[in-house]
């Protein structure tokens, strides 16, 4: 098997362009579908964006090894070397056939730059979750051991609450906050943040945002924000269902909300954009209406199917087809 | 509440304890430390002395010399310390660099207003009520 640089150009090209495919096929579903995304059951919501963060990279993988089919095929039997039917200028997907020449100038600094912003943005990205985990760290060891129901108690007046950590996610929760609430509200919290814990929801959150930078800007804010939401609602069904009680959540989101008005440490938050705009507001609304009933992802599931079945047999056609636009693309 | 300057420097696991230490009320003089923190970790006096001396230089301590000896005390107290790093966090979800791995209980990054809450508390108390009423 031959994959020389110039081979390893055109199929790293032919995986940027399928990206792009990608990106555009989620900015269609986010006009078109995301509706429908709102109308699940918030555990469900949350999986179907996940799935859908990853969508893009997954519809690239897979459509790279749909075209890679045939030239694997030509690998293992030179007899059915589709290769020869081509002219010397095309580019070829291909093991045994290297292309005449390398990309063109022009697009190689394409690429260039599309990796080097995309290293550019994880890079910073992972650096201030470096910095927020360090912080966290810090605040923990300093809190000293001071553990109240399996979560560790800072030392301060100012009321807040957090899951955090990827591998290991625990819960910190401030003095101030533990001060201000009655059991009934610390038992809400608890079982909140415990089924934060349990989900990884830090872990997910951060794989998702890796994956978001491959959606376009107002898809990406979307998901993100839709995530988050998703993740808090799945965390109040949860602590409805152990506590017994829908209002009993939606009062006790109320009473830490109010005591967090005045705990931005000196930054000043803003206000929801306008009425229902507010994670607040979306999270005890639906925990005043009646729970959701289960919508199945069936049809989603079905029709992946189907999409990924059709591409694998249609693998020829789209090796072809990739070839010709790369060619276009590429000299 | 006093107001620090930000950043705050990040602590070690030796550093927390030596401050978890001091805060606690434990005598400052390098020689207590050790014997209060450092014997359990098997580590000799003069770690414990480079780690206060460090926390002097990130001044988070202050130290007075009685004698041949420095007595170090902080110069911050545990809820000032935690109060500036939460600001140093909130200052972290607000430009996004920390909502992918911190979850809040609710937003820090966006309030629902006064008149919204009041607004759901009453929608809160109203649904209450229809619950009672359905139950009687």
């Amino acid at each position: 098997m031959k994959l020389t640089f110039e081979s390893a150009q055109i199929f790293i090209l032919a995986w940027v362009l399928f990206l792009a495919l990608g990106s555009i096929a989620s900015g269609v579903f986010y006009r078109f579908g995301r509706a429908r995304v709102g109308r699940l059951e918030p555990r469900v919501r949350h999986r179907a964006l996940v799935l859908f963060a990853a969508a893009p990279v997954a519809i690239a993988c897979v459509l790279l090894l749909a075209v890679t089919i045939p030239a694997l095929i030509a690998f293992i039997e030179p007899g059915l070397d589709h290769c020869l039917t081509h002219d010397d200028v095309h580019a070829h997907l291909c093991f045994q056939h290297l292309p005449p020449h390398g990309l063109h100038l022009g697009v190689m600094l394409g690429l260039v730059a599309f990796f080097a912003y995309g290293g550019l943005r994880a890079t910073t990205a992972a650096l201030g979750a470096r910095r927020a985990l360090g912080l966290i760290r810090t605040l923990i060891r300093t809190s000293g051991g001071h553990i109240s129901g399996g979560m560790t108690v800072l030392a301060t007046p100012a009321p807040i609450c957090v899951t955090t950590g990827l591998w290991r996610p625990q819960v910190v929760i401030s003095r101030g906050l533990l001060d201000h609430l009655d059991p009934a509200e610390l038992q809400v919290l608890l079982a909140h943040e415990r089924a934060h814990v349990r989900r990884r929801d830090p872990l997910v959150a951060t794989l998702v945002r890796a994956f978001a930078f491959t959606h376009f800007a107002p898809v990406r804010a979307w998901l993100i924000r839709e995530l988050d939401i998703a993740a808090e609602q799945a965390c109040d069904a949860e602590a409805a269902h152990i506590t017994g009680d829908r209002c009993a959540v939606a009062a006790a989101i109320i009473s830490v909300e109010r005591l967090s008005d005045g705990a931005p440490h000196g930054y000043i938050a803003p206000y929801a954009l306008g009425f229902g705009d507010s994670a607040v507001e979306r999270r005890v609304h639906a925990l005043l209406s009646e729970p959701t009933v289960f919508e199945s992802t069936r049809l989603m599931a079905i029709m992946s199917t189907i999409a990924l079945a059709a591409t694998l047999l249609f693998a020829d056609e789209l090796h072809h087809l990739t070839e010709t636009v790369l060619s276009l693309m590429a000299h | 509440m006093k107001s620090l300057s930000t950043p705050q420097p990040r602590l070690g696991e030796l550093e927390s304890a030596v401050m978890d230490h001091l805060w606690s009320g434990g005598d400052g003089e390098a020689k207590a430390v050790h014997r209060a923190i450092g014997k359990a970790r098997g580590i000799t006096l003069n770690t414990i002395q480079s780690t206060l001396k460090r926390l002097f230089d990130k001044d988070l301590l202050a130290r007075d010399k009685v004698s041949h000896a420095h007595i170090y005390r902080a110069r911050v107290t545990r809820e000032e310390f935690h109060y500036a790093l939460l600001g140093e966090l909130v200052g972290e979800l607000m430009t996004g660099h920390a909502e992918m791995v911190v979850s809040t209980f609710v937003s820090l990054t966006e309030r629902a207003g006064p008149d919204q809450l009041a607004r759901l508390e009453a929608l809160v108390a109203e649904r209450r009520r229809q619950l009672a009423d359905e139950a009687k």
